[in-house]
């Protein structure tokens, strides 16, 4: 009867601890064909790895999730790790997004160089871009981290992700390319959903 | 269209550019204890005058106009009013202190009350009824500030004399004559003046900045001694871990001084180290909004982390020296340089939205770097169509139709310099946009044609000037 009411005593103390939000639906794209792809979206408290090469304006596709984040006051912090390179606002602001509740910095060790805002709850979704510099003990804590406050951390890579090099603290590995000949979006998903193929018109987003 | 065009005045225009941020202030019955919730940055200039620089924390008063929907002046306004009472004091927000105190005297002496920026239209109307006399008697006081009355006394009579044969009734009427010419005749004490008056076109305007306006004879006013804090050490350490338990100890010993006021909120703090050598290594550590040292007792996370920037920054330079060694400290003194201590009206930022702005201005404040926030401006120049802000708070901006059109064209990431960018085999080119660039900053070369281009799988923003060299400019990434 005590180890009942121990038990019992700790699933209640657990779900009230328990953030409201991890039962929020995934945050969604807005756009069927690549919500249905990624089984409904980018779950909250997970940490997805992205093959984004650089300069073929697949950044876009992650507009789509930042700008539906947006509906609901959310922080987004954005982390570039590129030092020959500025933001374009007025282009970020033309696709949608509000800049008052955007914030970026420049990081080539992001984990270290950054880590009061990682601790932090206040930023919702956080988009490490293109940085180069991130050990596997980084990775572990920004999971952890993500799992804790609930957050949605994108990691994006300037080159295709491999199926040979897995890790194992991403939650959803996924490959993006433009298709030239075709003219067309290409999406491959390696880990967390079914893997399965998307080919898609650019026109269409 | 008409609206995005921008053209400049002149330089006057550029010079109002530069941030207000010294305060002239007259008032007979003036008390440092009330001008010292405004900044910790005072000077009495005479009895009646006092000159306040809110550079220090200009990123805090800023954030209350945001707060409240204000401009500076309408927020320095309401508090000098609270305890001076309305109508009875003039001040002047100025990019310069001496322009402030210029501009203050003159309006005192129209007669107007309050707060008085120099960009309003009604400051540059007045400031062209300047008279010599108050031109003289506002000199002889920075003169006197200078401690060089002797040498001011005797250009003075030569220059009047020789105003009188020019009939020169006003200082304006001379305005465009250069300080260089007032230096060779009356010396470099007037040309100096001068050149505060009327700022050349050729020099570039101030920031506002006490460092930059160093020929200004700022004294500072200290109502009280800052606060110290000295550690004598057993033993030589060189351990951040070990150095910041003994750190924290000190700051929270730090607020437990009689002299600490309730709600003071640090600016800068400095940390002396004294290395078993007995070299003495100041390191300064800087808020980048004012910090309550009091509300982080007794983790003091902030400070430390600020502290252990500046240590990790210090160690790095003595890492490069030829005969590096580790530093073993033996001593330290903890400073507080600057504080200032507002209202407790005023503390509250933010009456809506406020946990996750008061969660951002920490969060800044234990960064070593600023965050980046824009706003978009009305601009069609592409390096030109934003401004950065260093502010936890950034309004959302509509732009006009016609830029959301081009922001749609452009891509998301600049070079922060175009760089010249080759063609290499066969590439596809769009065209994209014809921009002109502004004719008064680039007299030739003024027309930039932008394409898209894939080249090698990647797609480039890449302009061709009226020269015809390439310039790479932007990533679709």
């Amino acid at each position: 009867m005590t180890t009942h009411n121990t038990l019992k005593n700790l699933r209640e103390s657990l779900m009230s601890t328990a953030s409201p939000l991890a039962s929020s639906p995934p945050l969604s794209s807005g756009q069927t064909v690549l919500d249905d792809f990624l089984e409904g979206g980018l779950r909250w408290g997970e940490l997805s790895e992205w093959g984004l090469p650089w300069a073929q304006t697949q950044r876009e596709l992650i507009f789509r999730f930042l700008v539906s984040a947006q509906h609901s006051p959310s922080w987004i912090l954005w982390v570039y790790g590129r030092q020959d390179i500025s933001i374009n606002p007025l282009a970020w602001q033309a696709h949608g997004l509000n800049l008052s509740r955007l914030r970026f910095v420049q990081a080539q060790r992001p984990v270290q160089e950054l880590k009061p805002l990682f601790l932090s709850s206040l930023f919702r979704i956080i988009v490490l871009d293109g940085v180069q510099q991130l050990a596997e003990d980084d990775y572990g804590f920004l999971a952890r981290q993500a799992r804790r406050h609930q957050q949605v951390v994108m990691i994006l890579h300037p080159h295709q992700l491999s199926l040979g090099s897995g890790n194992v603290w991403a939650r959803m590995r996924i490959n993006c390319w433009f298709d030239s000949e075709k003219q067309s979006i290409c999406a491959e998903i390696l880990k967390g959903r079914r893997p399965k193929q998307l080919i898609w018109n650019p026109q269409s987003l | 269209m008409q609206s995005l065009l921008l053209f400049p005045n002149d330089a006057s225009a550029a010079a109002s550019s530069a941030e207000p941020c010294f305060i002239a202030l007259i008032h007979p019955e003036l008390r440092a204890e009330d001008l010292e919730t405004l900044t910790p940055r005072l000077m009495q200039w005479e009895a009646d005058l006092w000159l306040l620089d809110l550079k220090p924390c200009l990123s805090y008063w800023r954030l209350q106009a945001q707060s409240k929907s204000q401009t500076l002046a309408q927020v320095l306004q309401e508090i000098l009013s609270s305890f001076l009472g309305e109508g009875s004091y003039t001040a002047t927000l100025s990019a310069q202190p001496w322009q402030a105190l210029l501009l203050g005297r003159l309006l005192a002496q129209k007669g107007f009350r309050g707060v008085n920026t120099e960009n309003q239209r009604l400051s540059h109307n007045i400031m062209s009824s300047l008279s010599w006399d108050l031109w003289w008697a506002c000199a002889e006081r920075y003169a006197f500030h200078r401690q060089e009355i002797k040498k001011f006394l005797k250009h003075k009579r030569a220059m009047q004399i020789a105003m009188r044969r020019l009939c020169c009734d006003y200082p304006t009427s001379l305005k465009t004559m250069p300080s260089s010419q007032i230096k060779r005749r009356f010396g470099p004490l007037l040309a100096d003046l001068w050149e505060q008056t009327f700022p050349s076109h050729v020099t570039s305007p101030s920031s506002g900045s006490l460092e930059e306006t160093a020929a200004f004879p700022w004294q500072s006013y200290h109502l009280t001694q800052p606060l110290t804090h000295t550690r004598h050490l057993d033993f030589p350490l060189s351990d951040w871990q070990v150095l910041e338990a003994f750190l924290r100890e000190d700051l929270n010993r730090l607020c437990l001084l009689d002299s600490f006021k309730k709600g003071e909120r640090i600016l800068s703090l400095e940390w002396l180290i004294v290395l078993d050598n007995l070299q003495e290594i100041p390191l300064s550590i800087l808020f980048r909004h004012p910090h309550c040292l009091q509300s982080e007792s007794p983790h003091q996370r902030t400070a430390l982390l600020q502290i252990s920037y500046a240590f990790e920054r210090a160690q790095r330079a003595a890492r490069q020296k030829p005969e590096a060694e580790t530093p073993w400290i033996v001593s330290w003194q903890l400073r507080v340089l600057e504080s200032f201590r507002p209202l407790a009206e005023q503390r509250r930022l933010f009456a809506d939205d406020s946990a996750s702005c008061d969660e951002l201005i920490k969060l800044e404040n234990q960064l070593d770097r600023p965050l980046e926030a824009y706003q978009v401006v009305d601009d069609w120049v592409p390096e030109d169509a934003f401004t950065s802000l260093h502010s936890p708070v950034v309004f959302e901006r509509e732009h006009l139709p016609e830029l959301e059109h081009l922001g749609r064209q452009r891509p998301l990431f600049l070079l922060n310099r175009p760089q010249p960018w080759a063609t290499h085999g066969r590439n596809l080119w769009k065209f994209k946009e014809r921009t002109m660039d502004k004719w008064w900053r680039h007299r030739d070369n003024t027309v930039r044609d932008y394409y898209q281009v894939i080249s090698h799988k990647e797609i480039l923003w890449v302009f061709r000037d009226e020269k015809g060299q390439c310039f790479l400019h932007g990533v679709y990434a």
